[in-house]
């Protein structure tokens, strides 16, 4: 009897130890697997005094500003494969008392525009700013117009007399939607 | 990108815990030479035994505190990103996944008089901790849009890796009737060490409050994340086996360590033990590199002048501006200083009661109370044993029955509790033909039919030469 407890014993732990196995599972599931994370960043902000909008002195027109900048993670290989959606918020302060057209211009790095935006910004005054804020909502397939560019190029045009006083304020935010695959 | 994803699901099934060196099979059981390596001051028996070099002793350990490997990949028809979200909901910061793997490669033990035993080798160690990154999981996984005001904290980071070998000389001593005391010295060899410790700060994405010009602040809060690694070079290019060989003697960073344990034999039927073991350090001195960044930023984004620009002019590089900005209030230094760490020390402690007729083999009677204490053929008992991890100690509760059924063939089961599971059931065999020592072991038994379910898995074997007492 002894013996065959023995046995029955050695036997059930050499089996558990080597026979145990891994069922009821499926490693290659996690290939389908998307990350579908959404992430907020700031984008650009800026702030133009009346002033500014009365300079002759460069290349541009009276009335009109304009100036650029790298956002070179849009055009990353990992952000272009990944985003599935953005949207931009753009929030505008006008303490001026003139209107102005504002584009906002996505440029790929060999100059070219990928994607332009243009809005309209109602006058205001110092004691009554002008609130404004636009939102656009970009998806796929146009989205991959956002992710060509590495350039954001942002213009600024009175309409009619530039302003004596006050000044013109963006803020701005960014939202991607990101998928990214377990393959 | 997938590199992301697996990250993070290498992290879920990394962060499973298990009490990873815990041998509670092994410990206390004089019948495995190797008993004397949990506590150098047990009860040796024989005059001699060497171990097969390579068979003597070979321990893997795998587990995780918060769920099993059935948990996150069941082939049951839910969605994988559901089982995530799952645990990335239920796990915290504490669940850990662990992993440790032992080979002994030189075990030796003899006797030099009735009283004094002395035990000598080398052994291979790998040990692997990782707490689950919460915070950092729950970023990857759903973003921060959702997140606003909360802050995402570095202390979530919390890994160590060692690869070491260590030479140990141990001598027991038996001072009467009742106390057996040991003490082991070691001397680390550290091969490779990776560990990113004691990280602080956070990141916070909130609503500008008159703290930033933008919509949001984001806010990098008293950031201070490190990254030590040590013999990661000797593992670049074309790595040899004469390269594992020469790793695994001396060439890497030295330390020093001790281990010490003692025995109390209150009566025939009660026995007391304790040990401590790994009580040492290794200084980390070549091939050292420690990654570290700290610093406090708001990022409001980048701003725009609108300067006043002639034809051919180019606008500022706002965007390495910006970069630069970034780089000066967080700047990443890299180190070559050395540094100290702690091995993870261990202690255990056992009451065990025996019972029942003398163990087949043993004298039939101790009647004058003089002689060694004689073995029982069954004992009962508890353990405890506990292990120092970076964010907390680990604790484990051990009740055991031994039975020696034969001259020749021991049995340990044990039932533990511990922060991976409330039932998890061992065996230990033990059996010696002649003076071949063979034993086996392995823990979670009843996962056995299908360990995808099991938080945990651990196995132990060994053969040794042991010769008995003349």
């Amino acid at each position: 009897m002894k013996h065959f407890i023995i046995k029955f014993i050695g036997v059930s732990l050499f089996m558990a130890t080597l026979g145990s196995c891994v069922k009821d599972t499926d490693l290659d599931q996690f290939n389908q697997t998307l990350l579908e994370p959404v992430v907020d960043l700031n984008l650009v902000f800026w702030e133009v005094e009346a002033p500014l909008f009365n300079n002759t002195s460069g290349n541009l027109p009276l009335g009109t500003v304009r100036d650029t900048t790298e956002v070179r993670f849009l055009d990353d290989p990992d952000t272009q494969d990944s985003v599935v959606r953005a949207d931009f918020l753009f929030d505008f302060e006008n303490t001026s008392d003139a209107e102005y057209d504002v584009v906002i211009d996505f440029v790929s790095l060999s100059g070219s525009v990928t994607y332009s935006l243009q809005t309209t910004i109602s006058a205001g005054t110092v004691s009554a700013p002008e609130q404004q804020v636009v939102l656009q909502e970009i998806v796929a397939p146009e989205v991959s117009n956002i992710t060509q560019a590495g350039l954001m190029a942002i213009s600024a045009i009175v309409q009619g007399l530039p302003p004596n006083q006050g000044s013109l304020k963006m803020k701005s935010k960014a939202r991607f939607y990101l998928e990214i695959s377990g393959q | 990108m997938s590199y992301f994803i697996r990250i993070l699901i290498v992290q879920i099934i990394l962060v499973v815990p298990l009490m990873a060196q815990n041998k509670q099979l092994i410990y206390g059981l004089d019948e495995v030479p190797q008993n004397l390596m949990l506590n150098p001051g047990g009860i040796p028996e024989g005059r001699f035994f060497i171990g097969i070099p390579v068979l003597s002793g070979l321990h893997l350990n795998a587990g995780s505190s918060g769920f099993s490997l059935y948990d996150i990949a069941a082939s049951d028809g839910r969605l994988p990103s559901q089982r995530i979200s799952s645990l990335i909901s239920d796990l915290s910061d504490k669940d850990f996944i662990t992993l440790t793997q032992q080979l002994e490669l030189i075990s030796v033990g003899w006797r030099k008089d009735e009283k004094t035993f002395y035990t000598a080798g080398l052994y291979q160690e790998f040990d692997f901790i990782t707490y689950f990154p919460k915070d950092w999981a729950t970023l990857a996984w759903y973003g921060n849009a959702d997140y606003l005001d909360y802050p995402f904290k570095f202390n979530h980071i919390s890994a160590r890796a060692d690869l070491l070998s260590v030479f140990h000389f141990g001598i027991n001593k038996k001072i009467d009737r009742k106390w057996n005391v040991g003490g082991r010295l070691k001397i680390y060899n550290g091969i490779l060490s990776g560990s990113s410790l004691n990280n602080s700060g956070s990141f916070t994405t909130r609503l500008a409050d008159g703290d930033s010009q933008n919509i949001y602040a984001q806010d990098l809060n008293n950031a201070n994340v490190s990254a030590q690694t040590s013999g990661l070079s000797r593992f670049e290019g074309n790595f040899t086996s004469s390269d594992i060989t020469s790793s695994v003697l001396f060439g890497g960073d030295l330390g020093l360590g001790i281990d010490l344990g003692a025995t109390y034999q209150y009566d025939d039927a009660w026995r007391f033990s304790a040990s401590i073991l790994d009580l040492g350090a290794i200084v980390h001195a070549s091939d050292v590199k420690t990654y570290q960044a700290s610093g406090d930023y708001v990022l409001e984004g980048i701003e725009l002048e609108f300067p006043d620009l002639s034809q051919g002019q180019n606008a500022p590089p706002y965007y390495a501006i910006f970069e630069n900005e970034v780089e000066a209030a967080v700047p990443i230094d890299t180190l070559y200083s050395a540094y100290t760490q702690w091995r993870p020390v261990k202690f255990n402690a056992s009451a065990a009661y025996g019972f029942g007729p003398t163990a087949p083999g043993s004298v039939a009677c101790n009647c004058f109370g003089k002689g060694d204490p004689y073995k029982l053929e069954s004992e009962v008992g508890v353990q405890f044993y506990a292990i120092k991890r970076p964010k907390a100690v680990q604790t484990a509760l051990t009740f055991f029955y031994v039975r020696r059924l034969l001259r020749n063939l021991t049995l340990k089961s044990t039932w533990t509790m511990d922060a991976l599971s409330y039932t998890n059931l061992g065996l230990a065999v033990v059996g010696e033909l002649g003076p071949i020592n063979v034993y086996l072991a392995a823990d979670h038994l009843l996962r056995y039919p299908n360990l995808a379910k099991a938080r945990g898995a651990s196995v132990q074997f060994g053969i040794n030469v042991k010769l008995e007492r003349r």
